[in-house]
């Protein structure tokens, strides 16, 4: 059983007879009743989206999905191709939506965690942190580095990042993918 | 990265925290031209407020003598706030740093914020909606200089007067649920259709049909200002009459957010006293610590406190408002979930 305290964004739960993941959640605790979860589920089967909200302490079915590692290729006009890991042959696609503003940081042959449920692929996963490279990033000005400051500069997947001034061209730089934001240079 | 560190690298950020700041220089100036007087309580104590789905947070403490004492962070200075009612203060309002365990460390809750409570003496829960409204103009008008607010790509128009709707009505008119035949269980669980709300406690069938059918549906570009809860929804609340099932409690919602929460306030020492008892036992079922009755509050009752309004307004939740910030965990300089991460 999958219980309100086990919610995470991809988990899948069984509601309603049918299967869900949890796309977005929330912790509601309205103070005069009891914690709820205030949840965004998509149906596995219809890709439809609704709006839940469960009591804290309520439980579900499990639903039995397959993990397995799969190979991004390319993308094409918003779909993003993959195929598995050691078959070039099986491949699928996922309009970006499904995959989320992570999909910035997708690059060819990256490795990367895929769900399938009843045989097909309905979700994959990037690395929280990856490394990336900076491919043109605007020369900076000297003095004034002790106050802050940012800029944006591209990266080699075409994402554009806010980063600390003292990042330059040929830089590897860790990105985390949920929140979109640099961490930190990487020391080559 | 931590926030702070952030900020090092981020100028919008950095403007965040002033503007935060701003917000508060202008809360109190707000209270000041209206005549109020601001006072501070305290964060720790012995009797916590005991509402049933409030966890307060138990802390441990000793003399110099190494005597121990049990004791709580407050989640609500409200019966202080009460006593200083009786003790002759008419108009207050405090900044106070409230403490609420078993809750999310993020999205909209931190276990540490700050809540904005005022009190007003010879007075009810309709002259703090009309306090709150002004309120949250004067600050919009200082922070973003508009009579509208943007908040996560709604626009909402804050102009007075607010709409507003009873639960009695928000039920009827969303679910289709009369209140009014819901008093017991039983006859709150006869009118309920789908299976998901069958539950075994009222306000947890209260909340699921509001949460899942209500809530979602009140309009995004106003504020809306919901009124009059039935009683198990209104512990320190006063009745609308002697023997009726609603009492003068309502709440305000901005573009989803729920921001405040307000009572004419329960005056009857006795009333109040059965109310807390009732509670102790329910806590006790539930398996939660039993928290002291605040004796001192009800002899405070007894002395005889004037009718008045007061409220408990979110002040981490307002600056989310009005900044445009949908994650408190953005909002603040060292969210918890940092600190114990």
């Amino acid at each position: 059983m999958i219980s309100t305290s086990d919610f995470e964004k991809g988990i899948i739960i069984k509601f309603e007879g049918q299967a869900w993941m949890i796309v977005g959640f929330e912790f509601v605790s309205p103070g005069k009743g009891a914690a709820f979860y205030r949840t965004k589920l998509k149906n596995l089967t219809g890709g439809n989206l609704m709006e839940r909200t469960f009591k804290s302490g309520e439980q579900f079915e499990e639903v039995i999905t397959e993990k397995m590692k799969v190979k991004f290729l390319y993308t094409h006009r918003d779909r993003y191709f993959f195929c598995r890991e050691n078959d070039p042959s099986s491949r699928f696609d996922l309009p970006k939506e499904a995959i989320g503003d992570s999909v910035a940081f997708l690059k060819p042959n990256q490795l990367v965690d895929a769900v399938s449920f009843e045989g097909k692929i309905i979700n994959i996963s990037l690395p929280i942190k990856v490394n990336l490279k900076v491919v043109s990033a605007p020369p900076s000005f000297k003095g004034n580095t002790a106050q802050g400051g940012t800029k944006v500069v591209t990266l080699e997947t075409g994402a554009q990042i806010n980063v600390p001034l003292f990042i330059e061209t040929g830089d590897v730089i860790e990105v985390n993918t949920e929140k979109g934001e640099y961490v930190k240079r990487v020391e080559c | 990265m931590r926030n702070w560190e952030k900020i090092k690298f981020n100028q919008k950020l950095k403007g965040i925290q002033i503007q935060r700041s701003e917000i508060i220089n202008s809360i109190r100036a707000f209270f000041k031209k209206e005549g109020f007087l601001e006072v501070q309580t305290p964060t720790l104590v012995k009797c916590p407020g005991q509402e049933l789905y409030l966890n307060p947070l138990k802390v441990s403490l000793k003399d110099e003598r190494n005597k121990q004492y049990e004791g709580y962070l407050i989640t609500s200075p409200e019966y202080s706030l009460k006593k200083l009612l009786v003790a002759g203060f008419n108009k207050i309002f405090e900044l106070a740093r409230v403490f609420r365990n078993n809750e999310s460390f993020g999205g909209i809750h931190n276990p540490e914020f700050t809540m904005l409570e005022w009190y007003r003496a010879n007075s009810d829960y309709e002259e703090i909606m009309k306090d709150t409204e002004k309120l949250v103009c004067f600050l919009n008008k200082k922070i973003n200089k508009s009579t509208y607010l943007n908040y996560q790509g709604y626009k909402i128009d804050l102009t007075s007067p607010w709409p507003k709707i009873s639960v009695r009505e928000a039920f009827m008119k969303y679910a289709k649920i009369d209140l009014d035949k819901a008093k017991t269980l039983k006859s709150f669980k006869s009118q309920i259709k789908n299976k998901q709300y069958l539950m075994n406690d009222w306000n947890d069938i209260f909340y699921s049909v509001f949460l899942n059918e209500i809530e979602p549906n009140f309009p995004k570009n106003r504020p809306l200002i919901i009124y009059d809860y039935p009683l198990p929804q209104a512990s320190l609340a006063k009745r609308k009459n002697k023997s009726g099932f609603y009492a003068e409690r309502f709440e305000i919602y901005i573009g989803g957010l729920e921001l405040a929460n307000a009572f004419s306030e329960l005056t009857d020492s006795k009333e109040q006293y059965q109310r807390f008892k009732k509670e102790q036992i329910l806590r006790k079922k539930m398996k939660k610590d039993i928290i002291p009755i605040d004796e001192d509050f009800i002899y405070a009752l007894q002395l005889g406190m004037l009718p008045s309004g007061g409220i408990a307004l979110g002040v981490e939740r307002l600056q989310m408002l009005l900044l445009d910030i949908e994650d408190i965990n953005d909002l603040l300089l060292f969210p918890t979930k940092q600190l114990f991460s």
